[in-house]
């Protein structure tokens, strides 16, 4: 097993400019390809502990982002490319790793079927699972960098990928994305945070992603089952709580978050089902990540499972 | 590598030769050619789903839950268009993707839709819209600029979408625009309709096709040429066998539509590209002579198009003959004077559209 | 006037004053009112008129928490309709 920090430098970065770098990445197998710096520069920081597959296996997601001849060059922009074809606008190459982070979310979130797919961060603590949906601007990755940095492993920050019929949680853990005021408090928050490149004015503003995969079984394939539901929310004019919420409601609200359970018919709903009866839901209004975090360690049941 | 997508979809027992490389070559082609749900139940029919590793077969078996869902959602919303159609007296008349769907033929097998396409009588087309508004389907942004376009030389009205679905309708008067050349009558299209559902629709099986000819031959679409030509073929096999009368009238229908060109290419290649198997003499019956003398250099740019929409698949110079098919489709719809400002305007919009966009 | 569904549908019932519904003929899932809930089960594929629906809601349901059975009952089942989860024959 070859790990991505163990290629000598000009190894990496010949066989990214060639496509020739598959990774794994959770169950799936990503090939990167790029011949951009800032992206070579993100994937060495935030993808070292990453291994890489071997060259005859099957690859699920081939995915570049590239500068192609002069008038690219000439304009400093750049193109995503899955499969050989470019499914979104040219992108200016100072924002290319973002985009990158965000290509590799969308192929998860558009190809793949055989999980109930839920749009939140998973984080887990010993055998405890927790999963954390939100909405864009609720603070869920911003949380789910401090639990990282708080002795939590992050499972994922992006998808929550539940096998139909269990409670499982399919570890994908791939870097968090953080943006503008986020990036300085996770700074500040711990100065153990890594960071790979910024990306600025995106369409979400300034963005910078965080090495995820720092627990030491943060590349450990098996699934978790969950044990909570989280649904986190940033506010800085109520007072801080964790309280239980209805299973009911959660599960159209988690069903709201979802990429896929209405593509999945009776078998989401069941899947659904399955999942909102064995976990307890709970609602965290927070400003304080200290505060959050310190809630977080004391979630009833969490003690018995370290 | 020595192998195409359109040889897999005929015999798609030959992926269980397939090592990895090949594989994931076959997906990207697969995927950017829209024929994804297509192959993956090509391979389930064979049962080779269950021979192919898991890890490759989750994302055939995606693509098949895709297809499932579609089906699904329409029949539910071509209930909802049907009642809105009810209000003003009109029958639903469903073309293309959701119409082989609906009907459940041979040819909707893994085929994925975009939006849901009808056609009205053209003199009714105005009470249409104004019904489609009062169930809940609104238009679009669209520009002044392209809403008259569609209005006043197209052969639909600018895409309705549904407020709560996400899905889009196109409402057609006719399979061509007044402007492309050929005058197409669509009225004789209502004569020969076939009721797949209760108050539910499809043009006969010999309309459907030289419908599915027009549409990949005029509309400059070829980035989905090849699941257009699959869509051809699955017919072609299909149709005989549901009427066997289906061969005797074709070429005649497709003359008293002016249709026949488009009905050349499409037995053409589809014989050449899937080896759909025809009646003797039928391609030539369907030509005319000016076509048999321009065979080889449409040969030559339709072979390009036709293969899968993916780099490793291009010969040599298929970038010059897909931009010279989108001419040549903008040309057979629209008189030439109407043409050079239109293309201009389009590419003057798109440079402004992506920047704004960035 | 008797009442059906488009499509039997599932529910999840967690015993709160909410329930879950999935509708498979939209593909919608919809929370739904306890009282809807309840009315949505007396349904097994089979038509109900609004007098059989009364009968058995009354058998159910104390009559101290809901007075006009009937008037809440036409409501919800107006509303369900209005979901495409019940139609009207």
């Amino acid at each position: 097993m070859e790990l991505l920090k163990q290629l000598a430098p000009d190894t990496f970065s010949q066989r990214l400019r060639s496509g020739e770098l598959p990774l794994r990445i959770g169950p799936y197998i990503y090939n990167l390809q790029s011949n951009l710096a800032p992206v070579a520069e993100g994937i060495g920081t935030l993808y070292g502990d990453f291994e890489i597959a071997e060259p005859d296996e099957f690859v699920d997601y081939k995915v570049a982002l590239v500068c192609n001849g002069v008038l690219q060059r000439l304009r400093g922009q750049a193109e995503f490319l899955f499969d050989n074809s470019n499914p979104f606008d040219t992108i200016p190459v100072d924002q290319a790793y973002a985009f990158l982070e965000w290509g590799m979310n969308w192929c998860v979130s558009l190809h793949t079927n055989e999980f109930l797919k839920l749009h939140a961060a998973t984080v887990s603590r010993g055998s405890f699972a927790v999963i954390m949906p939100g909405v864009p601007g609720a603070g869920k990755s911003t949380l789910c960098a401090a639990l990282g940095l708080s002795g939590w492993r992050i499972l994922s920050d992006e998808h929550a990928m539940i096998p139909p019929g269990s409670t499982d949680v399919v570890p994908v853990c791939r870097p968090v994305s953080l943006k503008n005021e986020s990036i300085q408090v996770i700074r500040s928050f711990s100065s153990n945070a890594i960071l790979g490149p910024l990306s600025k004015e995106t369409h979400k503003g300034i963005v910078a992603h965080m090495k995820a995969d720092t627990h030491p079984d943060s590349h450990d394939a098996r699934s978790l089952p969950a044990q909570a539901m989280i649904f986190p929310r940033y506010s800085r004019d109520e007072p801080q709580r964790l309280s239980r919420r209805r299973r009911s409601d959660s599960f159209v609200l988690a069903a709201y978050h979802s990429f896929n359970y209405s593509l999945l018919c009776e078998t989401g709903f069941e899947a659904m089902k399955t999942l909102i009866e064995s976990v307890d839901c709970y609602d965290l209004v927070y400003h304080d990540l200290d505060w959050a975090v310190k809630t977080m360690d004391a979630l009833p049941g969490l003690q018995d499972r370290q | 590598m020595n192998f195409l997508l359109q040889q897999l979809l005929l015999e798609p027992r030959r992926s269980l030769d397939l090592d990895n490389d090949q594989l994931n070559l076959l997906l990207s082609q697969a995927r950017c050619s829209r024929l994804m749900g297509a192959l993956a139940l090509e391979l389930q029919r064979i049962g080779a789903d269950e021979l192919l590793s898991p890890k490759v077969d989750r994302h055939f078996q995606s693509a098949r839950l895709i297809h499932e869902k579609q089906k699904r959602d329409l029949v539910y919303d071509s209930d909802k268009i049907k009642m809105a159609l009810d209000s003003v007296g009109e029958k639903l008349v469903l073309l293309k993707g959701a119409a082989y769907l609906l009907a459940g033929l041979p040819v909707g097998r893994g085929r994925f839709i975009s939006d849901i396409d009808i056609i009205v009588p053209r003199h009714r087309i105005d009470e249409v819209e104004q019904a489609f508004i009062g169930f809940g389907w609104e238009t679009g942004d669209i520009d002044p600029y392209n809403d008259r376009y569609y209005r006043k030389w197209g052969h639909e009205i600018p895409p309705l979408t549904h407020r709560k679905r996400e899905i889009t309708l196109d409402v057609h008067h006719n399979i061509l625009p007044p402007t492309a050349g050929p005058n197409v009558d669509a009225s004789l299209l209502f004569d020969q309709l076939i009721e797949i559902r209760p108050g539910i629709f499809t043009l006969s099986w010999q309309d459907m096709v030289i419908h599915s000819a027009t549409h990949l031959f005029h509309e400059g679409e070829f980035h989905h040429g090849l699941r257009d030509l699959w869509d051809l073929d699955r017919m072609l096999r299909d149709f005989p066998e549901r009427d066997p009368h289906f061969w005797e009238g074709l070429v005649s229908r497709a003359q008293e539509l002016q249709l026949t060109g488009s009905l050349f290419h499409g037995l053409n290649y589809s014989q050449q590209v899937f080896n759909t198997p025809l009646p003797e003499g039928i391609v030539e019956a369907a030509a005319s002579r000016p076509q048999m003398f321009r065979k080889p250099l449409m040969d030559f740019l339709f072979l390009r198009a036709f293969r899968p929409d993916h780099p490793q698949c291009e010969l040599p110079l298929t970038n010059l003959a897909l931009n010279l098919l989108y001419l040549r489709s903008h040309y057979l719809r629209m008189p030439l004077y109407l043409l050079l400002p239109h293309l201009a305007r389009k590419a003057w919009m798109r440079r402004m559209s992506k920047e704004d966009g960035a | 006037m008797m009442w059906r569904v488009h499509s039997q549908g599932r529910l999840y019932d967690a015993g709160e004053d909410t329930v879950v519904y999935f509708d498979p003929y939209s593909g919608d899932t919809h929370l739904l009112s306890d009282f809807a809930g309840y009315v949505m089960q007396q349904f097994d594929n089979r038509p109900l008129s609004t007098e059989d629906l009364v009968l058995r809601l009354s058998r159910a349901i104390d009559s101290a928490d809901i007075p006009d059975l009937e008037e809440a009952l036409t409501s919800v089942l107006e509303e369900l309709v209005l979901l495409d989860i019940l139609k009207q024959d």
